[in-house]
């Protein structure tokens, strides 16, 4: 075997002493260099390879890095693009199961090249795989994108002014909508969520969606701040700055627009909930409502404030039904049978009509308007009337039936720049204990709260709540069962302690300074307007780096 | 090979001042050959480390928007027909000079990022 001969070789292998090697003068200094130096090569080269090896692999790492910055750059670029435009981006496929690809994203040199495939999985979810190549390094990443719908269902206004003494509350699950580029400061208790077009800054106290603020919070857009632009806690729970909800999806019927719609079509078989942006914002939606029609149609009363008389101090009005037209408010309580009577009358000392509480009248015979073999909805407010239906039916002979379950609803119609104040929303006999009894009977009874919608045209006003006391009667009585519905220059004032039962909808909600207001969020039979969707958020549920 | 060698090594006439300083000069030499070699792995290792924290690190200073890092103007780059606007964020390593460029979307910048 060589190595015994090696071993034989070697001087170690000698059985000598120490002395004797010393005194050895056989020369054997060039094989030990030799040997050393062949044995240190050795070494040096393993440690030479594998450091080499070390470096290239490092390199390689260095290159793959600027591979994965380039992939996450692409994942990104796709991901923003769908997740701000959604379906409507062209980087999404049209059709489930197809593929889009791009063949380069074109950064800027340095960072090599990206390629990326996007496939439409399901209606609700969107592969993406994206391959960056750096020098000879390739790195691929994917991501997932799941489609989350937003929910609206709430009150939406151009502008909220709620002065830093105020505080507004939205009850229950209510979502808030302010389409105000502007942005919006102020204290808010929102039980849903919240959206407005600009900055949101929300002061110490306020609550969105069960979360507190114990500190001013600002969301806004500027890039140079640690704030977010949205605050999400859930697909539910949510603040979003920045961001506009305007009608994106045709096909969700937006309610505003069907009621308004269903008027103008005599068909008026659909009940008119209130809810989310629509043609609320309409500068003519008065106009479009088409009173005459509005009137036959529906079979209901309504008074619509029309003009301010500065001879005889008196607003002018018609109410009624399509037929009848009457010049002053006072002819209301003066041929109460027409449907609609403000009960302490109307006076204009400083520009305003006011009432006490609106409310419908006592009017035994008020049937015989609704067109034979019509089914009419005509409603009581407020429980003031000795009738105790809301919709009945007649035939070619006559009277058929009438039932109590169905929705009440009846109008005010503020036209443009005319302004109404109303100091109550409810009638006093209303208010106390015989209210509360009133109440309950109807409770068992399964009735539904009787309603009340008002229109507001370009620069109409209504304020509720003026000049009202603070005893608990009076904080009963205002109570205000309606929805209000206005263009972008139409206004509603709220006084403190002021409830609104219903939805508004216009363009400047504003609150008195020092006053806190409510907005109880309900359709008119008493109950949530289910959330509708208004937008969709495409979001990441995974992404694999 | 090694009987040959063998019976050379076991040759008693001297050669030994001759081979002392041959051997001294192969000593030498290899030294000097072995110096610069451990010289050169040891500067490849301590390149690659620093590369390997270097690269570390940007990762951190780019996903955390760190100071030390540069942005371009806002841009937008065409892509599927339709165009995404965002900035170019750069990062140059003082110690390496290793240089990383990224592109990070207005929309999904960690200021506007979902929490």
């Amino acid at each position: 075997m060589w190595w015994a001969d090696l071993i034989a070789f070697l001087p170690t292998a000698k059985k000598e002493g120490t002395m004797n090697r010393l005194k050895n003068k056989d020369g054997s200094a060039i094989l030990w260099t030799v040997l050393l130096t062949i044995i240190i090569t050795i070494l040096l080269g393993t440690l030479l390879t594998l450091s080499y090896g070390y470096h290239n692999s490092t390199i390689a790492t260095v290159k793959k890095q600027q591979a994965y910055f380039t992939a996450r750059s692409a994942t990104d670029m796709v991901i923003a693009e769908l997740g701000t435009y959604g379906s409507e981006s062209k980087l999404m496929p049209r059709r489930n199961g197809a593929t889009l690809k791009i063949d380069d994203f074109g950064f800027a040199e340095g960072m090599g090249t990206a390629k990326a495939e996007i496939k439409k999985a399901s209606d609700d979810t969107v592969e993406v795989k994206v391959i960056a190549a750096y020098a000879d390094s390739k790195y691929t990443m994917t991501a997932t994108l799941k489609n989350q719908s937003l929910f609206f269902g709430g009150i939406a206004v151009r502008n909220l002014d709620v002065p830093a003494t105020s505080t507004f509350t939205l009850t229950e699950n209510t979502d808030l909508y302010i389409d105000n580029a502007s942005g919006f400061s102020g204290r808010l208790n929102v039980g849903g969520n919240l959206i407005c077009r600009g900055n949101i800054t929300l002061l110490a106290g306020s609550s969105v969606s069960g979360t507190t603020f114990e500190q001013n919070t600002t969301y806004d857009n500027n890039l140079a701040t640690t704030h977010p632009q949205k605050q999400i806690w859930s697909p539910s729970k949510y603040i979003i700055s920045n961001y506009d909800i305007s009608v994106k999806y045709p096909q969700v019927v937006q309610t505003t627009r069907m009621l308004v719609s269903s008027i103008l079509t005599g068909n008026y078989d659909r009940e008119a909930c209130n809810n989310v942006y629509g043609m609320a914002f309409d500068p003519n939606l008065l106009d479009n409502l088409d009173m005459t029609k509005f009137a036959l149609t529906n079979s209901s009363r309504y008074v619509k404030i029309t003009n301010f008389d500065s001879i005889t101090g008196r607003y002018f009005a018609e109410q009624g039904i399509a037929d009848r037209a009457y010049t002053s408010v006072n002819d209301w309580w003066v041929f109460p049978y027409k449907g609609w009577k403000v009960s302490d009358g109307v006076y204009a000392s400083d520009g305003w009509s006011q009432a006490t509480y609106v409310n419908y009248a006592a009017v035994p015979g008020w049937y015989n308007y609704v067109t034979p073999g019509t089914v009419g909805g005509v409603s009581r407010f407020l429980r003031n009337d000795t009738y105790d239906v809301n919709q009945f039916k007649f035939s070619s002979s006559g009277w058929l039936d009438d039932k109590d379950d169905v929705t009440s609803v009846a109008y005010i119609l503020v036209d443009k720049n005319c302004k109404l104040r109303v100091k109550y929303g409810l009638n006093q006999e209303y208010s106390g204990f015989l209210g509360s009894l009133t109440d309950a009977i109807d409770a068992m009874n399964k009735k539904k709260i009787s309603y009340l919608y008002v229109y507001l045209d370009d620069g109409a006003i209504i304020e509720l709540g003026n000049t009202a006391g603070s005893t608990a009667e009076d904080l009963r009585r205002l109570n205000f069962y309606m929805t209000i519905y206005g263009t972008e220059n139409s206004t509603v004032i709220l006084h403190n302690n002021v409830k609104v039962h219903g939805s508004i909808n216009v363009g400047t909600l504003s609150v008195k300074p020092g006053a806190n207001v409510t907005v109880n969020y309900i359709t008119s039979n008493g109950g949530q307007v289910a959330k509708q969707k208004v937008d969709e958020l495409w979001t990441i549920s995974n992404y694999s780096e | 090979m090694f009987n040959k060698l063998k019976v050379k090594l076991s040759d008693k006439h001297g050669m030994t001042l001759v081979e002392t300083v041959i051997g001294f000069a192969l000593l030498a030499i290899a030294s000097i050959m072995l110096l610069t070699g451990f010289m050169t792995a040891g500067a490849l290792i301590k390149e690659a480390n620093d590369y390997k924290i270097s690269s570390a690190r940007v990762a951190t200073v780019i996903d955390v928007e760190d100071t030390t890092m540069q942005k371009s103007e806002n841009t937008s780059i065409a892509v599927g027909g339709t165009s995404v606007q965002g900035q170019y964020y750069f990062y140059e390593d003082e110690d390496t000079h290793l240089k990383y460029k990224a592109f990070v979307p207005s929309a999904i910048q960690k200021n506007n990022e979902t929490k």
